[in-house]
């Protein structure tokens, strides 16, 4: 009877159910915050956040009844490929938040590539080198757009 | 109506080698800007006024208009093939482009954009030339009355985009909203949300948010799913121009949607200050609620492209009515041409219809065959561009996403879209695996800034009773019918065809 | 056929990414070497445009290699003043923005992290002078009749926390205006307001009105900074020394107008060179003929002369800084 019940809050606990959840988190959370700001600046926040989380609660409470009632949901696992795409995205944000377009981006290319997806190392390469040329050649110098470069190195050089 | 400097207008550009060359330099100029993500037709504009400055008024006129009519053919590139919008307003393509991408009808899309950013970038142009005489009272038919009520209108369409589930979509809608909250509020002064975060000021980047949204949650679905955009065989997709050629005739075989899409751009074009973002999204609401079989949409729906692509050109026509007429742009992209123009030595202002009609159907010309030579450039290109869709996935991904964060960051500057990117990003790809919407947070960001502006304004000016206004009542009419018209049609549906209830 | 498409492509990317040096030096320091300006607004604004003019003449007096030009927009020209004030004091950066931040420093906003008076300034290209215009439709047809009038008059501004709406409740205060200000109206909303007859008038820079003057929609109705014929300046009508200060703080802003500065404590022998050069391209004829032109107005000051009206503009009583908190933070209605 206990795996029974623990079977089931495990197949609530998945999610589906969290996204609905951090849902109406965020219209409760952002509607508190609106208490405190002066008259007219509340009004509408709180007319979008009062609605926003009463139909997060019933969403969230949807999606709780529809998890104890199935005992498989593929969507609701986070994949191993899921979770290895979110590492690169991860990857990007703090290379190119450190470095810069001009040294990250061609970095990371390379790395996607031929570390991540095994692509042959010619093919890599040159996509680094394609991606630095496009950076480089288009925005620097072609239009004179300075990309940003980096938190890192502007703390270094600084 | 002047027929003689109407056309002479017109042989005016085509009977000059040198101002043709320059329309056909400018349109792959625009289209290139359009396409990639985060630059922009705004910063084109910018960089072409150097060039610019040395001509004569009709030549840079005409130049920078080309160059700015096209920018959102080419924007729709990217949104179909990657599911990155182009430009701001080419999010609204993605919603239908990119499934028909993995459908393996990458051509017939392309072909489809192209085609309908033609035929609205015309209209637009014979709109300025049908409205012209009324301009005055239809621009200042609007206050922000109605501007408030636009906004609700637009936004009541966040329940017509909400696919399955009425809840999730307003849920993600009042997201939206909320969002658009996260700025410096200009009535009190007060800080809201933005915890001392100078970036948040000035609110919540649209192009940062539309490329999370959307862009993010794509490559890393690819990425996981592996393969190419496309999930058809080449043998049996239509990529090639059979497909382009498709689309382009889809674009006529809809063609009274086409036309209402068009006219509804161009005129939410002409008002200033509803934003052009706009446009696009409620037309595709628009094709959406008109339409007989509404739950293909999401899917790959060719109306779904023709009806936003229609309307991100001609807002432009419709936006140069403001602009040219009352010195007061109709949209951002406007405001710099408007001060191109100025530097060209052109005078904007009512003082234009007197002396000086003969740029302005100077201009009009230009936007319109801009949009035809853009239509026949890009045809030509439409099969090489479709191939794309067959490229690994792999290959494609690490690009994209790299284009991705420059679009965040190339948008104002600032290093700290590329945190809200990554936000934005996660909370879209769990948003679409779980099956909520999408496209209402996007329409509430852009409209809740309106709607709330709007609000506060009509109430300083005429207290609660603004709603009493004769052109608030009707569109309080507006909107009573078309939620009334959606429910009519959500139960005519669930009833299903055989069964005896009155609706 | 795609792949030589896409072999041309980046060609010429690659071809891009050669480019030339610039002309012979005047000043060796700055030989081969790039220039940041920093632009505290988006591409396409006034100020971008006065930054890119003067840039590019700059570029050849100081015989740099390029004058690029850096957006740094946001938080009213805050994130591009906070910017520029933590640049590196090499000598190859200057910035512009709006000098309306005094409004802010004077009530000691903190997100603001420079002091205007430590910036080593370089010079002005125009001011802005304000002015209140009137629209045809409004009751109110002079000043004399705003002063007088005992019904609130609507006036429109921008967002509270902007210059334009410090200005106006300034003004106010100094002029005992009954106004009731609506705030929101960006760019040329308030004008458009103005000629649905919703709003009276509007404070703002004079030459953002000339086209809706010209066209015949509204009247000048008062300046502040600036001459108009026909015009009075507020400062007529001030009748205590309050009165005076308070306008005065307006006029100074308005003297300022589109400034550039250097960070603070790039070296003497730098900021001299660049004043000089700023100053040589603001004189330079084909400069004042392409300003012309492109409908931007030149009235320049240079170096120490802009530095002092800085100063003096933030040399205010505490008594004074009160009431402009007061207006600046949501004042009367």
């Amino acid at each position: 009877m206990d795996r029974g019940i623990n079977m089931q809050v495990n197949a609530v606990l998945n999610g589906r159910v969290a996204t609905a959840f951090v849902m109406m988190l965020i219209f409760v959370t952002m509607s508190l915050m609106a208490l405190g700001f002066p008259d007219k600046a509340r009004l509408m926040p709180l007319m979008v956040g009062i609605p926003g989380s009463v139909l997060g609660l019933i969403q969230l409470i949807n999606e709780i009844r529809h998890s104890a009632y199935e005992t498989t949901d593929d969507a609701a696992e986070f994949s191993k490929a899921e979770r290895s795409m979110f590492v690169w995205i991860f990857l990007y944000f703090f290379g190119i938040l450190g470095f810069g377009f001009i040294y990250a981006a061609p970095i990371l290319v390379f790395a996607f590539l031929f570390i991540g997806r095994k692509e042959s190392l010619p093919v890599s390469l040159i996509s680094a080198v394609a991606t630095w040329a496009v950076l480089f050649g288009f925005f620097e110098n072609g239009f004179e757009i300075p990309l940003f470069t980096g938190l890192l190195v502007q703390s270094i050089i600084a | 109506m002047d027929l003689s400097g109407i056309f002479g207008a017109l042989l005016e550009i085509v009977g000059s080698p040198y101002h043709l060359f320059l329309l056909l330099i400018a349109v792959p100029i625009g289209m290139f800007f359009g396409a990639i993500p985060g630059l922009g037709g705004k910063l084109g504009i910018v960089l072409a006024i150097p060039f610019v400055f040395g001509m004569d008024a009709t030549a840079g006129a005409l130049f920078l208009i080309a160059m700015h009519a096209v920018v959102h053919t080419g924007g729709s590139v990217p949104s179909i093939l990657f599911g990155v919008p182009g430009t701001g307003p080419d999010a609204a393509t993605i919603v239908d482009g990119l499934p028909m991408t993995r459908k393996g009808e990458a051509g017939r899309a392309l072909g489809a954009a192209f085609g309908a950013s033609g035929f609205g970038g015309v209209i637009g142009g014979l709109f300025i030339l049908a409205v012209l005489p009324l301009l005055r009272p239809v621009v200042l038919a609007f206050s922000p009355a109605e501007f408030f009520l636009l906004a609700i209108f637009g936004i009541t369409f966040i329940a017509m985009l909400s696919g399955d589930s009425l809840v999730k979509g307003l849920m993600v809608g009042c997201l939206g909203l909320m969002m658009a909250f996260v700025t410096l509020d200009p009535q009190t002064g007060a800080q809201r949300y933005t915890f001392d975060l100078l970036f948040l000021w000035d609110g919540i980047d649209i192009i940062t948010t539309v490329l999370g949204m959307f862009a993010i949650p794509e490559m890393i679905a690819l990425g996981v799913a592996g393969g190419s955009m496309s999930q058809v065989d080449k043998e049996g997709a239509r990529y090639g121009m059979a497909g382009v050629l498709q689309g382009l005739g889809d674009v006529f075989r809809h063609w009274w949607l086409s036309m209402r899409t068009s006219v509804i751009g161009a005129f939410i074009g002409m008002i200033p200050g509803l934003g052009g973002d706009a446009a696009s999204w409620i037309c595709y609401g628009h094709a959406v609620q008109s339409s007989k079989t509404p739950e293909r949409f999401g899917k790959g729906a060719v109306e779904g492209v023709i009806a936003p692509e229609t309307a991100n050109n001609s807002k432009e026509g419709g936006s140069l009515l403001p602009t040219l007429f009352f010195a007061v742009p109709g949209s951002s992209g406007m405001a710099i041409l408007l001060g191109a123009f100025v530097m060209l030595g052109v005078q904007p202002g009512p003082g234009l219809a007197l002396n000086d009609m003969d740029i302005v159907w100077i201009l009009i010309w230009g936007l319109m065959l801009a949009n035809i030579v853009a239509v026949i450039m890009f045809v030509l290109a439409a099969p090489t561009l479709g191939y794309l869709s067959y490229v690994r996935g792999n290959l494609l991904i690490p690009f994209v996403l790299t284009l991705t964060f420059l679009g965040a960051y190339l948008s104002h500057r600032a290093w700290e879209n590329m945190v809200l990117l990554v936000i934005l990003g996660t909370l879209g790809y769990f948003l679409k695996k779980y099956g909520w919407p999408r496209p209402p947070f996007v329409i509430g960001l852009i409209l809740g800034t309106i709607a709330e502006d709007s609000f506060h304004k009509a109430m300083a000016l005429w207290g609660p009773g603004f709603l009493l206004r004769p052109g608030a009542l009707i569109m309080l009419g507006l909107i009573v019918f078309s939620i009334g018209f959606y429910v009519w049609r959500t139960i005519k549906a669930k009833d299903g065809p055989g069964d005896q209830h009155a609706g | 056929m795609h792949k030589t498409l896409i072999a041309l492509f980046f060609l010429a990317t690659l071809a891009a990414c050669t480019h030339e040096s610039g002309a012979d030096p005047d000043a060796p320091y700055y030989q081969a070497k790039n220039i940041s300006y920093i632009v505290a607004t988006n591409a396409g604004g006034g100020y971008d445009a006065y930054a890119r003019l003067i840039g590019s003449y700059m570029q050849k007096h100081l015989g740099a290699d390029n004058v690029i030009i850096r957006n740094v927009p946001g938080a009213g020209h805050i994130i591009g003043a906070n910017t520029l004030w933590r640049s590196k004091t090499d000598g190859l950066t200057i910035g512009t923005f709006n000098a309306g931040l005094i409004y802010g420093q004077l009530v000691g906003k903190k997100v603001m992290q420079f002091d205007l008076r430590d910036f080593e300034w370089i010079g002005k290209a125009a001011g802005e002078p304000r002015a209140i215009v009137a629209s045809k439709n409004c009751e109110v047809k002079s000043a004399e009749d705003l002063i007088a009038a005992d019904e609130p008059v609507k006036f429109g501004s921008a967002g509270i926390g902007s210059a334009s709406y410090s200005d106006m409740m300034l003004l106010a205060d100094a002029l005992d205006l009954k106004v009731k200000v609506i705030a929101g109206f960006d760019g040329t909303e308030g004008e458009m307001s103005m000629m649905r007859g919703e709003i009276c008038a509007i404070l703002g820079s004079t030459s953002s009105f000339a086209n809706f003057v010209n066209a015949g929609y509204g009247d000048y109705i008062l300046t502040i900074g600036g001459n108009l014929t026909g015009v009075p300046n507020a400062m007529d009508f001030a009748e205590t020394d309050r009165a005076r200060g308070l306008i005065s703080i307006i006029d100074a802003l308005a003297q300022l107008g589109r400034v550039s500065a250097a960070p603070p404590g790039t070296p003497k022998e730098q900021v001299e060179l660049m004043r000089a050069a700023y100053k040589a391209s603001l004189e330079d004829p084909q400069l004042l003929d392409e300003a012309r032109r492109m409908g931007r107005p030149i009235e320049a000051a240079f170096g120490d002369d802009v530095k002092q009206l800085v100063v003096d503009a933030l040399d205010q009583s505490p008594d004074v800084i009160a009431q402009i908190e007061r207006a600046i933070n949501g004042g009367s209605e």
